[in-house]
């Protein structure tokens, strides 16, 4: 990361989110143009987040996260659509946002899941960040040594009160996230708010299924990826008959997760969890072979995520209108020029 | 008959050093003295070949640590069928002063085992003796060359994926509410490890004494299962390895060998797919098991 930080000093930064409770950095890189126009009032920076690591043995997601903020990162100056998509909006890449438990993936259980937090227990340690978010954080008693276990109060993963209160601080200072994507693994799914329950429709249920569906869409047509299932986060964690909508009871708790908590308490209009490849034949344990093609899934879907939010495609409100009349000066960028065309492909 | 006269003269040296005030466990160090060359005598070992290219020596790296003592280098590059070990053996540990043997003693198993600095010296001459009479088996040799040189043994993957020997992930398919009560029941009974779940189904990653040794829970759920799959026949290890570099850099194939496909596990989680129909309704671990065979490891279809 510090790497491309160093590569590309133009249009990517280098961030830290916090510290994790081992006292690891949570890294990430913050990839955007901002215009230096200084007479047109831009109002705040529209800010697309990608997180990604949450879970520890879920290597798949933090290896995407890198090769979408590498591919955009690359292709600034030399993409026409990459680049007016960077100078519109910023994207915010954090790979890991469990370092603890990563490392602990890699050095003592290839399966773990959790951050590596006590919380109430000399045998087992670990929180579920994914569980611990505040918004309808659920407070049935789990036992520490489970695996969805939500820890003994709302944010008590350090991590999940790191990233709420980065996201909180940004939105102090002329920020505004407009879109979140959680990746996960696995099961080949596009899940939307809520997570919590599937007795409360979102807000803006209508946007969300337009969006994610498209999502979907462009994976599979983008490069000939894999099917994506659109669904309801609520329903994908539990069984729902199609007819008559009968919840079954759940299989883990699915209160106080990152998506709920960006969608209701940040306002994320467009949040979203996607669960990569594959569909069980590996698991987790996802051969190298499927890096590069579940990194090309997701970058179609956070080009899509761009064009919709620029209103290139179905109907956004308050898109930003790319007029090339009105192109506010940009910073130096790398390239002699742009490529025709908006739907061309990114060669990495 | 030479053994014991090792023996006795490594414990006269012990006894000299312990004058000196050196801690040196005399009983232990003549044990591990005295065994290898015992079992020499039955087992001769083969010369293993120089290396084209030794290594940088660590004194070259370090400029302050100290030349190896010139006594000691044709031991440690000549075969062991080619030099009296037993008699240089000696001669080194009556004549040498101890200084000179740490410090030459590990030039070859350093490069193998990388060491704590604060192990005892005593630990370390010894470990180099043994070495040298008793070379390595080839599983323990490098992978690659040079100083960065990664025991396999010690490479990422390979132990930590050794308690998933007795592991498996089964998927259970979930159509009614008496279904995903049952189901839900046995995880909390069994703490069970959800892996993932969807709508359809879900997936659980469990030791097989939990599968062996609990039946009685196990089977209430599986005979309302419509559809039941036995993800993995084996264990999860052959497809825990894979997912390390260190697998893969072990695996990548020459520049004069042909390209190989890519390692795939022996039996990769391989769920069915999923069936809706209630017509069998008491699918046995066996019918799964041959269902689970006739499915593609990479399914074109998905969920959805």
């Amino acid at each position: 990361m510090s790497l491309v930080a160093s590569m590309y000093t133009t249009h990517v930064r280098r961030i830290t989110i916090g510290m994790s409770y081992e006292g690891r950095e949570i890294s990430a890189l913050r990839v955007g143009v901002h215009p230096t126009n200084n007479k047109r009032h831009l109002g705040a920076r529209k800010t697309i987040l990608i997180v990604g690591g949450s879970h520890a043995r879920e290597w798949i997601s933090t290896s995407t996260v890198n090769y979408v903020a590498w591919a955009l990162t690359s292709a600034y100056g030399k993409h026409r659509e990459i680049t007016k998509l960077l100078e519109q909006f910023d994207f915010v890449f954090v790979p890991t946002l469990n370092p603890d438990g990563y490392l602990y993936s890699w050095e003592k259980d290839r399966l773990w899941r959790k951050n590596r937090q006590p919380a109430g227990s000399d045998f087992c340690l670990g929180i579920d960040i994914d569980h611990s978010f505040s918004f309808q954080w659920d407070e049935t008693k789990n036992h520490p040594c489970s695996e969805p276990f939500q820890g003994n109060r709302p944010f008590e993963a350090v991590e999940s009160q790191r990233l709420a209160d980065w996201a909180k601080n940004e939105t102090e200072h002329n920020v505004e996230f407009v879109g979140f994507i959680d990746l996960h693994s696995y099961s080949q799914q596009i899940l939307y708010p809520y997570s919590y329950t599937c007795d409360q429709d979102p807000p803006t249920l209508e946007n969300l299924e337009e969006v994610a569906l498209g999502l979907a869409k462009a994976i599979r047509t983008g490069r000939k990826g894999h099917s994506y299932k659109v669904t309801s986060a609520c329903e994908g964690n539990v069984a729902v008959t199609k007819k008559n909508r009968l919840v079954f009871p759940r299989i883990e708790p699915s209160g106080g997760s990152a998506l709920d908590w960006f969608y209701h308490e940040m306002k994320v209009k467009y949040s979203f969890q996607i669960k990569l490849r594959d569909t069980g034949s590996y698991g987790f344990l996802l051969p190298k072979e499927n890096i590069i093609p579940t990194g090309n899934e997701i970058l179609d879907a956070v080009l899509y995520l761009g064009r919709f939010m620029l209103g290139e495609v179905g109907i956004v409100a308050g898109a930003p209108t790319a007029q090339e009349d009105e192109q506010p000066t940009r910073a130096p960028a790398f390239g002699n020029g742009f490529e025709d065309g908006n739907q061309e492909q990114v060669e990495l | 008959m030479a053994g014991v006269c090792v023996c006795v003269c490594v414990y006269v040296c012990t006894v000299a050093l312990r004058r000196q005030r050196f801690p040196f466990p005399s009983r232990r160090v003549c044990f591990r003295l005295v065994w290898p060359c015992l079992g020499a005598d039955r087992t001769t070992p083969t010369p293993t070949p120089t290396p084209p290219t030794p290594s940088p020596h660590p004194a070259q790296l370090n400029p302050a640590r100290p030349a190896p003592a010139v006594l000691a280098v044709p031991a440690m590059h000549q075969p062991i069928s080619a030099v009296p070990s037993r008699l240089l053996l000696l001669l080194l540990l009556l004549c040498s002063p101890l200084r000179i043997l740490v410090v030459a003693a590990p030039l070859e198993a350093a490069q193998h085992t990388p060491r704590d600095s604060s192990a005892p010296s005593w630990r370390t001459l010894s470990d180099a003796i043994i070495n040298k009479l008793r070379p390595p088996s080839v599983s323990q040799k490098s992978l690659g060359t040079g100083s960065h040189a990664i025991p396999i043994g010690d490479a990422p993957g390979w132990n930590l994926v050794a308690h998933f020997q007795d592991d498996m992930v089964l998927r259970f398919t979930i159509n009614t509410p008496e279904e995903a009560l049952a189901f839900q029941k046995a995880a909390d009974d069994l703490f069970l490890e959800v892996w993932e779940y969807t709508s359809d189904w879900v997936d659980v990653r469990i030791p097989r004494y939990k599968v062996r040794g609990s039946d009685t829970l196990l089977r209430g759920c599986l005979l309302i299962c419509t559809s039941f799959a036995l993800c993995s026949t084996s264990s999860l290890r052959p497809s825990a390895r894979p997912t390390f570099p260190s697998y893969l850099a072990s695996t990548r194939p020459s520049s004069r060998s042909p390209p190989q496909p890519p390692p795939r596990a022996p039996t990769p989680m391989t769920p069915t797919a999923p069936t809706r129909s209630t017509s069998h309704p008491r699918p046995t671990h066996q019918r799964a098991i041959r269902s689970s065979k006739t499915t593609s490891h990479f399914p074109s279809s998905v969920p959805g």
